[in-house]
């Protein structure tokens, strides 16, 4: 049984508006359900992205709605009417681009996500943060930045408290500050201000560029806590 | 749309978390642990002017690289403006040379200010002590201050103003000398042209016990530690040799061989009649040290072989072999230091001689000396930090008993017999 093109369109326009739907709808679902999820508006941490790494994860189970019968608009049915004259073909310009100056080519955005800062900026130092433990353990790139501080007291160093001091890093390994959150002002205090500058000395004399899935130490101040072994 | 947008976002940026990590809250990343050891770099810059300025940041100096806990760091690398400062301190200056601590001194005719500045603290000394100079050497005031910055830091008595004795070698002969423990004002003990040895202080440090050939027989002898007529305590036939003082000073530990055979025995300081025998063997027991809690005697004795230090009961018993290094070790003596049992003692090694200390708890040893000449008879100082020792052919030297650091020589000349006297008194 022959069709109509009326009825043809009719049937393609509607496989259209299914097809999309089923396309687009676990995205929107995905994004409720994440949007949920999420405890504040800042995004986001290494960890949550492990976390959901390591939950299992169902797909939607939302039941789909059959979609209505979309009725076609904007298309002709007056079979008498000419199709529009097409437009001769503009020719393309001859010259090449000037490329002399990119910055002719620079534009915010390729899509049409909202234009502004986005809530992080992953790889900028933000000098409000301290890393994590959880990051580190066991790292031997950090194993040895530890090593080359040399914290070794002298045997009668004064104080038994534990000064806390962080540097900025940056990707190629150099050291570019440092600050001091707990200073215990005695002679500990010293003797990993001695460490730190020792370390500062070393690493930026001969950089050891941070690996790759170190890189969010650069990205906030990587702070270490100097204690005394008991004897 | 919007929503189609949002998903869009959290896509992306769910994606760029994986590579860059933003974590929020406080924690601190990495414990660095270390471990207290080594020395503590200290600062002691001579007074831009003032009386005996030099003199006293000279002795100041020396007293603390011996002490066995500090180094000094070299006037060299300063860049502290000293006129500028005065007394005071510019802590970064310090830092910046790899200070911990700063002495700061001002002299005047009449006294002599000391201020102990730790650079963590900043401008607020830590110490700080005047001394009236009448009738007081500036030595001895400076060794009284470093007694007190050593006490600030270890709560152990400084020995700064302490002596040792030895035996000066000369030509065909030797006598007993005493000296500061850095070497100054050194005198003769005993005074006879004879041969003079072993000398020991005892705990009072008012009299020196030593062996003298005076008489042939080589006899042991009390003399007052600033000389004068000695006593003849124990003159048996044969060897009375060793001398060790216990720690009341009542009694001496000696080697006697009046029955044919060196031994060790127990007699009064007084008047030197026997209290008891010791040990019995065969074998030859010599070179007594009485420990500082008075309940042991160490002695060498080669009866399971070549000369080895034993440990026997200050009542007498059976005595068991502590040293197992190699096949020569003698002269063994004590450590201070309360609740340790640690002993120095030389060792040969080839044909030299060097000096070691053994834990006979842990079995822990610490070579003293190495490379650097033949050293015998060592000695500790008050607090144990240090260890006196003769080299032979050069001189009375002090190097860190913890093994740390370079021997420092406070005596030139041909010695042997070292024996550290007792803490200053105040």
């Amino acid at each position: 049984m022959a069709l109509k093109d009326s009825e043809m369109q009719v049937v393609s326009v509607f496989g259209t508006v299914v097809l999309a739907a089923a396309l687009f709808a676990p995205v929107l679902i995905y994004a409720n359900a994440s949007a949920a999820k999420k405890p504040d508006d800042n995004l986001v941490a290494i960890e949550a992205s492990i976390a959901y790494s390591k939950t299992p994860q169902k797909q939607p189970q939302k039941k789909f709605k059959a979609p209505d019968e979309v009725k076609p608009e904007g298309v002709s049915h007056d079979e008498t009417k000419k199709p529009d004259e097409k437009k001769p073909d503009e020719k393309k310009p001859d010259k090449k681009p000037d490329i002399s100056d990119l910055s002719k080519f620079k534009h915010d955005t390729d899509d049409d996500t909202p234009v502004g800062k986005p809530t992080t900026d992953p790889g900028k130092f933000n000098g409000n943060e301290q890393g994590y433990a959880e990051e580190t353990k066991g790292d031997p790139w950090l194993g040895k930045l530890r090593g080359d501080m040399q914290y070794t007291p002298p045997e009668i160093a004064k104080g038994n408290d534990a000064p806390v001091g962080c540097i900025h890093l940056t990707a190629d390994g150099k050291i570019v500050d440092s600050k001091w959150v707990k200073n215990t002002g005695d002679d500990l205090q010293t003797a990993a201000e001695a460490a730190i500058a020792q370390l500062t000395k070393t690493r930026n004399a001969n950089p050891d560029p941070v690996p790759t899935h170190l890189l969010s130490l650069t990205t906030k101040w990587l702070c270490f806590k100097f204690t005394v072994q008991s004897q | 749309m919007f929503q189609v947008h949002r998903a869009i976002a959290v896509a992306v940026l769910l994606g760029a978390a994986v590579a860059h990590a933003q974590p929020t809250g406080e924690g601190v990343v990495v414990d660095v642990s270390g471990q207290k050891k080594g020395l503590y770099p200290i600062a002691t810059p001579t007074a831009p002017d003032g009386d005996a300025a030099a003199e006293i940041a000279k002795v100041e100096s020396f007293d603390l690289s011996v002490a066995g806990v500090f180094k000094v760091l070299d006037p060299v690398s300063f860049i502290a403006d000293l006129r500028g400062e005065g007394l005071g301190l510019d802590p970064p200056k310090w830092k910046d040379v790899g200070a911990y601590g700063v002495i700061k001194y001002k002299a005047s005719p009449d006294s002599i200010e000391f201020r102990l500045y730790e650079i963590s603290k900043g401008t607020t000394p830590s110490l700080t002590k005047t001394y009236k100079r009448s009738g007081t050497d500036t030595r001895t005031i400076v060794h009284r201050w470093c007694n007190e910055v050593v006490k600030y830091y270890t709560g152990e008595a400084g020995f700064f103003g302490s002596k040792i004795a030895f035996t000066a070698k000369g030509k065909g002969t030797s006598a007993i000398y005493a000296m500061d423990f850095d070497g100054a004002n050194a005198y003769s003990v005993s005074r006879n042209s004879s041969t003079n040895i072993l000398p020991a202080w005892s705990p009072s440090g008012g009299e020196i016990a030593y062996t003298s050939f005076m008489r042939s027989n080589p006899d042991l002898y009390v003399a007052p530690a600033a000389g004068g007529r000695p006593k003849k305590i124990s003159g048996q036939r044969g060897m009375n040799t060793g001398a060790s003082w216990s720690p009341d000073g009542r009694q001496i530990a000696v080697t006697l061989s009046k029955d044919g055979n060196p031994e060790i025995y127990v007699i009064n300081a007084s008047d030197g009649s026997v209290v008891r025998r010791i040990t019995n063997d065969k074998a030859i027991d010599t070179s007594p040290a009485w420990s500082p809690d008075g309940s042991q005697i160490a002695f060498v004795s080669d009866r399971n072989g070549g000369p080895q230090i034993f440990v026997v009961s200050a009542s007498g018993g059976a005595a068991r072999q502590v040293s197992f290094n190699g096949s020569y070790n003698t002269t063994p003596t004590w450590s201070p230091k309360s609740g340790k049992h640690i002993i120095a003692y030389t060792t040969r090694e080839g044909g030299t001689y060097d000096i070691v200390t053994l834990d006979i708890d842990s079995k822990a040893m610490v070579r003293i000396t190495q490379n650097a000449g033949s050293n015998e008879e060592p000695a500790f100082s008050p607090n144990g930090r240090a260890i006196a020792f003769a080299r032979a052919g050069q001189g009375v030297f002090i190097a860190n008993a913890d093994g740390t650091g370079t021997a420092m020589k406070v005596w030139s000349g041909s010695a042997t017999g070292v024996d550290w006297g007792p803490a200053p008194r105040e």
